[in-house]
């Protein structure tokens, strides 16, 4: 197990220094990421200055669940959301998994993990700040119980996100060209700045499990709150393990399927 | 002739991944119809009684079929210039832009359809009616290439801009996010400041979403409708003559080996 975090630190290494090749890409890319962070942050004044709540949720509430979203987002987009997405665009097609195959080291680790995004740490630190700063105004709301219940589900929500977007990838062993799958998970996850509850309900179910959007900050910043209550801990937890199942049949299922695309 | 077996060829070429086809439509219409829930949302909360639902409602879905005509991806483009695939259409007599416009206007073209097909049908499922007549309808049919040829020819110039740095792509984004926000597409532009909007009068974004929705709700009078017309046209027409410039510049000291 030792081996994994220092290949994973060499990849890292490796990537920040690609990166600084295209300094002027990195520079716009950094600076449009909290161009679009205060975009979006610009739309909830909109939207509050026609309401005062939102699914019963304040302004600084949703600000807060916002940032919680987009820390999460960014989590995953660095470590592991460009590996699948590059997996599902020429993983199998181009046979780039034979490369991996034939390494000694878990294929799926290696294939989510090998693109890391450092690029986000910009965008990252400027939403941890935001974050720190709603939780300061909030502070009133929050006990250590509903920090850790929430720390608990934030590890939870990110399984699950782990879980379920790499099976997603999976369709590239069924689907030549399947990288519209993730595109359309990554798209559609811009709402999760929204309380879920807002939603219809027949809607809700699938973005507990399906379009997993609720885990991405909604989840987390409930039980930050206090919002939270027993029955959506036990879903987190049953979304977490259902996800695991469902990510393992699709891996191995996929693979069995696979014959080598290269020589 | 020859650029009709491009589109024919484009759309077999689209039609194999069928799949992918069909995620991308969900994807663009999910999103809008996620936002639309979320006006719905503001609309039951609300105290202020200028929002309707009817046309909150239908304003989405109307966006939701322009969507796709001006966010779209020309990394192809970029990745053609960096590798230096793009050599062939210089020597072929073959324009480049054409090309490459046949390619992503098929993929529009199929995309407008289908999200047309699943649309509409599905506002009258969720109790909305469509409120239009066939004459804004015709006309709001007549702005949709002219949207989509001008932001082709505005990425075109942009993915073009490889030819001197190495990734672009940001770049192309950004921009692309400006014009998906100002445009109208995520929130209805009478909620923006109304600073805002006599400002943006003038420029190229509200006739991508606000303007051709506005229009085809009958909501803009004669002299606003024309003045809309008159804006894209000339916009598209800015955007055209912008690409022309930078693929001339780029292509006149243009040096490629090995192909």
């Amino acid at each position: 197990m030792k081996k994994y975090p220092r290949i994973y630190f060499q990849i890292l290494r490796m990537t920040a220094a690609l990166m600084m090749t295209y300094r002027l890409n990195l520079l716009v890319q950094g600076s449009f990421m909290i161009v679009y962070l205060l975009g979006f942050l610009f739309l909830i004044n909109i939207v509050f200055s026609k309401t005062q709540s939102l699914g019963g949720w304040t302004r600084d509430e949703v600000i807060l669940l916002f940032s919680v979203y987009t820390l999460i987002w960014g989590i995953i987009e660095s470590f592991f959301f460009e590996g699948l997405r590059q997996f599902s665009i020429s993983g199998v097609k181009n046979g780039d998994l034979d490369k991996v195959l034939t390494k000694p080291v878990n294929a799926q680790l290696l294939i989510s993990f090998s693109t890391p995004n450092p690029a986000t740490t910009p965008h990252e630190v400027f939403v941890a700040v935001l974050f720190i700063h709603q939780l300061f105004i909030l502070h009133g709301q929050l006990y250590p119980a509903n920090v850790l219940v929430a720390t608990f589900a934030g590890f939870c929500s990110m399984g699950i996100l782990f879980f379920l977007y790499s099976s997603y990838a999976t369709l590239a062993f069924h689907f030549t060209n399947s990288s519209q799958a993730l595109r359309a998970l990554e798209t559609i996850s811009d709402n999760a700045q929204y309380p879920t509850k807002i939603y219809p309900q027949w809607l809700q179910p699938f973005l507990f499990s399906l379009i997993p959007i609720a885990f991405l900050g909604y989840v987390p910043t409930s039980f930050l709150l206090g919002r939270g209550d027993w029955k959506l801990l036990w879903i987190t937890i049953g979304v977490l393990i259902g996800s695991f199942f469902i990510n393992q049949f699709a891996w191995e299922s996929g693979l069995k399927k696979y014959s080598s695309a290269s020589s | 002739m020859k650029y009709w077996l491009f589109f024919k060829i484009s759309l077999q070429d689209i039609l194999t991944y069928r799949f992918d086809l069909i995620m991308r439509t969900f994807r663009y219409a999910m999103n809008i119809v996620l936002i639309s829930f979320v006006w719905l949302a503001i609309a039951r909360e609300t105290t202020m009684t200028s929002i309707n639902t009817q046309d909150i409602v239908r304003y989405y879905f109307f966006t939701a079929i322009l969507y796709g005509l001006s966010n779209f991806h020309t990394d192809n483009i970029e990745e053609d210039i960096r590798l230096g695939a793009i050599s062939k259409y210089l020597v072929k007599p073959i324009n480049a832009f054409w090309l490459y416009f046949i390619y992503q206007g098929t993929t529009a073209l199929l995309e407008t359809v289908i999200k047309m097909t699943v649309m509409v049908p599905l506002l009258f499922v969720l109790g909305f009616s469509f409120g239009i007549d066939l004459l804004h309808l015709l006309g709001f049919s007549i702005s949709l290439p002219i949207i989509f040829f001008g932001m082709f020819s505005l990425y075109f110039g942009l993915s073009c801009l490889a030819f001197w740095f190495q990734a672009v792509e940001s770049i192309r984004i950004s921009i692309m996010f400006c014009f998906r926000f100002l445009s109208g597409i995520f929130v209805p532009l009478i909620f923006m400041p109304p600073g805002f909007l006599s400002i943006s009068r003038w420029l190229p974004f509200q006739n991508l979403a606000f303007q051709p929705v506005e229009f085809l709700q009958g909501k803009l009078s004669t002299t606003d409708s024309i003045a809309f017309f008159v804006s894209l046209v000339v916009w598209t027409a800015l955007f055209f003559l912008f690409q022309n410039f930078i693929w001339r510049k780029a292509t006149h000291s243009y040096e490629s080996t090995g192909i």
